[in-house]
């Protein structure tokens, strides 16, 4: 069976983000059942719901990973940077947060 | 009280003239939802005051915005948001940001600081002026001149 190039796309880049994944693991990440799992990779057509469960899945892990790098870089940071540049750090965050939470009522209240 | 980019905007807005939230909309190109947001925060401060749909400066509270806006805090807001906006457009738009490097005999140098201190005050002179027109159509400047020696140490400060 040929699979449309949307599915190969998807299936191509969940293997590049879960590389070398089992059915069963696929399965629970995509919270797909197996057999489901092992005839979409077989070639069967994706149902629109099942693309957007594949597709959440490595959107899911794209930010995970995000989260971490982030963490890890603010920790470096705070470990290794000056007072004054982590003020600097601590600041402009602040106004980034500022300006989006400028969209709740109560700010300067 | 720190005040961010958009309130300023409302602010110095209103401080020409009343308008509706629609005109406020046009004139910044700023989404309404998110001037909606800003207004609101401002009437629980007594800044502005809202009257069939126009809003307006609360006269009564004039002291206190200037204060706000000229709060190291807000200004350091302010410098950031325009330095920012500069910074991404460095790569894309050929007079967003202009840096040069270069030595300078004394002379030379008193020379740059006169050209500056000319364009200053024509500036200035400029920025005194009440306008009533549209807000969006001003421009931003931004100069200055530091030692390479002080841009260098405040990497390490």
């Amino acid at each position: 069976m040929k699979k449309s190039k949307l599915q190969q796309r998807i299936l191509k880049d969940y293997y590049k983000t879960f590389p070398n994944q089992p059915i069963r693991e696929v399965a629970r990440t995509t919270s797909l059942h197996p057999s489901r799992v092992f005839r979409i990779l077989n070639g069967h057509e994706m149902k629109l719901s099942e693309y957007e469960l594949f597709e959440s899945a490595i959107l899911k892990k794209e930010d995970e990973k995000s989260h971490t790098d982030f963490f890890q870089l603010s920790r470096n940071c705070f470990q290794r940077l000056s007072i004054n540049k982590i003020n600097n750090l601590i600041e402009e965050m602040s106004f980034y947060l500022e300006n989006e939470s400028s969209q709740e009522i109560g700010v300067y209240a | 009280m720190t005040l961010n980019p958009t309130s300023r905007y409302i602010l110095e807005s209103l401080s020409i003239s009343s308008k509706s939230l629609k005109e406020l909309s046009e004139e910044s190109s700023i989404h309404k939802n998110i001037l909606f947001f800003a207004l609101e925060n401002l009437k629980l401060t007594d800044y502005i005051l809202e009257t069939n749909n126009s809003y307006s400066l609360n006269k009564f509270q004039i002291h206190n915005i200037k204060n706000d806006l000229s709060n190291i805090r807000s200004k350091r807001f302010e410098i950031k948001n325009i330095l920012d906006s500069a910074k991404d457009k460095f790569f894309e738009k050929e007079d967003a940001l202009k840096i040069s490097k270069v030595f300078l005999t004394k002379e030379e140098l008193d020379i740059t600081q006169g050209l500056f201190k000319q364009l200053t005050s024509f500036l200035n002179d400029k920025s005194k002026k009440r306008t009533t027109e549209n807000l969006k159509t001003k421009h931003v400047f931004y100069w200055g001149s530091q030692s390479y020696q002080d841009v260098l140490t405040h990497l390490y400060q």
